[in-house]
C-alpha cells in the first residue's frame, strides 16, 4: 500500500476487518481542514478525524460537541484499529455461543467453559440463527453430527464474514460424551494475515505441550504440571 | 463549579438559543463560538488552550478550517467537528445536528427563518 494517502490506507484496512462497514469520507473544502471519516457497522459508529500534518484522532459516537478525540495516532493501522475497536465495544460481544442438542454434552462444554473463564450461552440447533441475529459472539462452536440448516450456515457465514469470529466445528466419533476432551476434534475458521496465522500455530502448538499452563487456566493444585 | 461535558453542553444550548439572532453568518459564527467559550471558562475547569484541543477535555468551537459548502444551498455553510455538523444560514441562522441527523439546536436568524428556509 505503498502508494496509497494514509486517509486511503485507513478506510482499506478498516474495510479488510469490517467488510460490511459503510465509510464515508467527508474531505476538506480548505486546505488547511481536517479529513473526516465516519464509519457505521452494525448500528455503531465510529468518526475518525485526519490533518495530514498532525495525524489522527478517533472517537466513538458519544463523543461531545467540540470535544477532542479519545485517541490520537499518526499511524493508520493503529487509527483503523482504534475505530474498530470503538465499533466492536459497542457491541458487548460475547465469547461464545454452544450450538448442540445433546444435553449432556451442553452441559460438559458449559462447565469447562467456565472452569477457564469463557462465558458461554448454549442453545440447540432449531434456535441458532435466532441466537446469532441476536447477539455478537466472538466464537461459535457448533455440533456437527446433527444435520444442519441452510440457514444456519448462512447466518454463520454471515456473522464470521462481518465479525472476523472464530468458528469451532466439534466434529464427533462415537465416543461417549463425558469423554468430551478426547473425541472433538477441531476445525477453527478464522482470517489472519501470515504473521497472525504464525502466532496462533505457535499458540496451539504451546497448548498441546502443555495445556495447563495457558493463561486463564485455574491450575489444580494437586494436580502436577 | 466544574461540571460534567454534557451538563456544560446543555448550558451552552440553552444560553446559544436564548441569545438574540444574529444577521450573518460571521455573526452567528461568532455567536456559537463566544458562547461556548463563555460556558468553558465558567464551569469546565480548564483554561482556553486551543493547541490542547485533544487532550484537554475542554469543548472548542467549530475550526474555521472545516467549513465546508453544502452542496445546493449555497447560502448555508457546514462547520465539520468529530461528532457534529454546526450549520449557518447568510441570513445568520444556526442548526447543530449529529452525524446522524439528530437535531441537537436550531435558531432562526434575524428574519425568522431557519437554515434550509433560505
Amino acid at each position: 500500500m505503498a502508494d496509497l494517502t494514509p486517509i486511503e490506507v485507513l478506510q482499506r484496512s478498516i474495510a479488510a476487518e469490517l467488510p460490511t462497514a459503510r465509510i464515508n469520507l467527508d474531505p476538506p473544502h480548505l486546505p488547511s481542514g481536517s479529513w473526516f471519516v465516519d464509519v457505521e457497522w452494525n448500528g455503531a459508529l465510529a468518526f475518525v478525524e485526519w490533518r495530514p500534518l498532525e495525524g489522527f484522532g478517533i472517537s466513538p459516537e458519544n463523543v461531545g460537541y467540540g470535544e477532542g478525540p479519545d485517541v490520537t495516532t499518526k499511524d493508520s493501522a493503529a487509527a483503523a484499529a482504534a475505530a474498530i475497536g470503538f465499533l466492536r465495544s459497542q457491541h458487548g460481544f460475547r465469547d461464545a455461543l454452544i450450538v448442540a442438542d445433546e444435553k449432556a454434552l451442553q452441559t460438559s462444554l458449559r462447565d469447562n467453559f467456565l472452569e477457564v473463564d469463557v462465558t458461554s450461552d448454549i442453545v440447540g440447533v432449531r434456535d441458532a440463527v435466532a441466537q446469532l441475529r441476536r447477539h455478537m459472539y466472538r466464537s461459535v462452536i457448533v455440533d456437527t453430527r446433527v444435520e444442519l440448516s441452510h440457514a444456519l450456515l448462512s447466518e454463520l457465514e454471515r456473522s464470521f464474514r462481518s465479525l472476523n469470529a472464530i468458528t469451532v466445528a466439534l466434529l464427533m466419533t462415537s465416543s461417549p460424551s463425558e469423554m468430551v476432551s478426547e473425541w472433538a476434534q477441531i476445525i477453527i475458521r478464522h482470517t489472519v494475515n501470515s504473521r497472525n496465522l504464525a502466532l496462533m500455530v505457535r499458540s496451539l502448538l504451546r497448548f498441546g505441550n502443555d495445556p495447563l499452563a495457558w493463561p486463564r487456566l485455574h491450575h489444580d493444585p494437586d494436580q502436577p504440571k | 463549579m466544574v461540571l460534567t461535558r454534557s451538563e456544560r453542553f446543555a448550558i451552552f444550548l440553552e444560553r446559544l438559543a436564548a441569545a438574540e439572532p444574529t444577521d450573518s453568518a460571521e455573526a452567528a459564527y461568532n455567536l456559537v463560538s463566544s458562547t461556548l467559550i463563555a460556558v468553558e471558562d465558567e464551569f469546565s475547569g480548564t483554561k482556553f488552550d486551543p493547541a490542547q484541543w485533544k487532550t484537554d477535555g475542554r469543548l472548542y468551537p467549530p475550526q474555521l478550517d472545516n467549513r465546508r459548502a453544502v452542496a445546493g444551498y449555497p447560502e448555508v455553510v457546514r462547520y465539520r467537528s468529530l461528532g457534529h455538523h454546526t450549520l449557518i444560514g447568510s441570513n445568520g441562522s444556526i442548526q447543530i445536528i449529529t452525524i446522524r441527523g439528530a437535531t441537537e439546536l436550531m435558531k432562526a436568524g434575524t428574519d425568522g427563518r431557519h437554515v434550509w428556509q433560505i
